[in-house]
């Protein structure tokens, strides 16, 4: 994996935690979460997407996954936060809420989550995907950029 | 030839002076850029983005594109009020601007919207006849060639499939593309330097003729003297975040703004510009844009193969244009409905996953104003006949899938699940509320319109401003009016027209 010059951040642990926890439940299947490793490497890679955007979509960013993570446990009548739930009620709790009238903020988190996850790899050919020019064939972090319009 | 100077690697403040200076550096800017510099100009051309050489874009991955090179990192909004639904913007902020992140798309202003602009708008000059010249220099400029069959996705070729069993053919795509081999990432920079984008076309012909062309800088002030404007201000940007450093100071004999229909009419709100009209900043268009995706049961691979091929205007009458692209498998799966098992299980159909997209050629009803920090606050109400458009578009495009065999639908509705044609018919889709409607748009064009009276318009047909002499906008800005297409051509026509009649023009 190439190391970046400097590492950012755009989310703080609390925000860190809560993506996670909607991760694992967003990208399950029928054997479980994903592996702890590719959600650490998602979790950092939304570290550094937030790091980049600017300050008005942090905001909005940072509402958005406020919202769902006391929205969609209120709708599925539990008063916890969403990642205090075990997988399934996680699960049920976000279905609600795409199902509900507040399922934008929901999206704009879960469009944030896909756009990166599918990245990996391993997500990506789990799915069948073989784009070869839009994807590397091994993880790697976030890029930087440095002089003359080079990559650092 | 000077290489393109990074704003963030200039020690202390940076202060200038040139005959033009001009503000973007995209499909407007580097089009005025150059043809005043191969015109003998001393053009100065300052981007507030970063530079992203080419053969950078072409190694990142689609969301370090996102990151790096599109403005709010792709997460930019108009607010639907009225019962219109909120619009996620996307635009470029890199060295080339959207350029750089477009499929490509090249089409003419069609005549029926310059017949508009005649009659509605008193642009008489602006005749198919000519504008000819415009459009040959671009098109020249750029290579633009049709996209051939054989390169056409599976997804297109079933759409096109459809629409031929439902009684219409597709039409062969223009794009400005020199040597495509249809791998379907144009949008995240060409990774093999194929598409003729303007960083790689005219920026490089600009800065042959001398210009001087600056990324980081962010300019948030006209400078004016008398009725005159004479310069920009502004800041130089520094590292991953932006932030401001030195400052930035243009002194020159004739102001460009080519920044977008988003931030032009704030520098020339800022500039006391239109005060009198309270015409700036209003009439915003987006083409508003809604996918329709459909499951087959064979493989489709929808990536394979170029990126937008094919287009129809068979509802135009109905307002709608139908284009096709593709987009990556996150940003697909994001759209799917589902949590968890169901949505991994969704996610997992996207290699059966077809695709094609409809635009409405909308009336405009967008505010653009000024928000807190650099990025302004836009709101956008559609005209009754633009709602209406919106549940026929889904419809038309869902039916052709249906024609060409598809299993099931998936509408531009969150959390709505794929339906079957059965469930199509009896949908009451003119009522899905608002919040629930999944819209996006590449094309906010028309907030600093074009015009004959200072009244009704922004600019006079020659694109300068009505009450700042010297002050000039050549942007999407300008459009009086949607177009139906992809307008990326149409600015770059426009561009070069306002750059011609700038050319005959001494400066001050």
């Amino acid at each position: 994996m190439p190391a970046n010059e400097e590492t950012l951040h755009g989310a703080t642990p609390r925000m860190l935690a809560a993506i996670e926890a909607l991760a694992e439940a967003l990208f399950s299947t029928d054997a479980g979460p994903p592996p702890r490793a590719r959600i650490e490497w998602l979790s950092r890679e939304m570290d550094d997407f937030l790091a980049r955007a600017g300050s008005r979509s942090r905001f909005v960013f940072r509402m958005s996954l406020l919202l769902v993570s006391i929205a969609a446990p209120i709708l599925r009548g539990r008063f916890a936060s969403l990642r205090a739930l075990p997988i399934e009620e996680r699960t049920e709790a976000l279905e609600r809420m795409e199902r509900s009238r507040l399922a934008l903020p929901l999206l704009a988190v879960k469009a944030m989550l896909c756009i990166l996850y599918y990245e990996h790899p391993d997500a990506a050919k789990e799915i069948g995907f073989d784009g070869a020019c839009l994807l590397p064939i091994a993880p790697t972090a976030p890029v930087a950029l440095g002089r003359a319009g080079r990559l650092a | 030839m000077t290489a393109i100077v990074q704003g963030r690697e200039h020690q202390g403040d940076l202060k200038l002076d040139c005959d033009v200076v001009v503000v973007g550096s995209g499909a407007a800017g580097s089009v005025v850029a150059t043809e005043l510099a191969e015109a003998g100009l001393d053009v100065v051309v300052l981007e507030e983005g970063p530079h992203v050489a080419p053969e950078s874009y072409a190694k990142m991955r689609p969301s370090e594109s996102i990151r790096h090179m599109w403005r709010d990192a792709g997460m930019g909004f108009a607010i639907g009020v009225g019962g219109t639904p909120t619009v996620n913007v996307t635009m470029g902020r890199t060295i080339g601007g959207s350029s750089v992140l477009t499929g490509g798309v090249c089409f003419r202003i069609p005549e029926a919207v310059l017949d508009v602009w005649a009659k509605v708008h008193g642009l008489r000059d602006m005749t198919p006849e000519k504008m000819e010249p415009c459009f040959r220099a671009v098109e020249d400029a750029v290579h633009v060639e049709e996209v051939p069959v054989a390169m056409r996705s599976r997804s297109t070729t079933l759409f096109a499939e459809g629409a031929s069993k439902l009684g219409f053919e597709l039409k062969p795509m223009s794009r400005n593309t020199k040597g495509c081999n249809g791998c379907g990432r144009c949008n995240f920079g060409c990774p093999h330097g194929a598409k003729m984008s303007v960083d790689v076309s005219y920026l490089p012909r600009a800065i042959r003729a001398g210009a001087r062309v600056y990324s980081d800088c962010l300019v948030d002030r006209i400078v004016t003297k008398g009725d005159h404007a004479v310069g920009v201000a502004g800041a130089l940007l520094d590292g991953p975040r932006a932030r401001r450093r030195g400052s930035l100071e243009v002194r020159a004999r004739r102001v460009v703004i080519a920044a977008g229909s988003y931030h032009s009419p704030l520098l020339l709100q800022q500039a006391g510009v239109g005060r009198a009209s309270g015409q700036v900043g209003r009439n915003l268009t987006l083409h508003p844009a809604f996918r329709v995706m459909a499951r087959f049961d064979d493989p489709v691979r929808g990536w394979k193969g170029a990126l937008q091929s094919a287009w129809s205007d068979q509802y135009e009458h109905e307002r709608i244009t139908l284009t096709g692209l593709f987009i990556p498998p996150g940003v697909l799966a994001a759209t799917m409905p589902g949590i968890g098992v169901e949505h991994t299980r969704r996610a997992a159909q996207i290699p059966h996953i077809a695709l094609f997209g409809g635009l409405i050629h909308d009336d405009g009803g967008g505010t653009v104003r000024r928000g807190i920090g650099r990025e302004p606050i836009v709101t956008y109400r559609m005209s009754n006949a633009d709602r209406a458009a919106m549940p026929r578009v889904w419809r038309r495009m869902a039916e052709v899938f249906l024609a060409a065999g598809a299993r099931e639908i998936f509408l531009p509705i969150l959390g709505e699940h794929a339906v079957d044609a059965d469930r199509l018919r009896t949908m009451d889709l003119d009522h899905i509320p608002p919040t629930r409607i999944e819209s996006a748009s590449q094309h906010p064009l028309g907030t600093c319109r074009m015009g004959i009276s200072p009244e009704h318009s922004v600019v006079n047909p020659d694109g300068e401003a009505w009450d700042l002499r010297e002050l000039w906008v050549a942007d999407g800005s300008t459009l009086p009016t949607s177009l139906g297409v992809n307008p990326q051509l149409s600015i770059m026509s426009m561009a070069t027209r306002i750059a011609w009649k700038m050319r005959e023009r001494p400066l001050p």
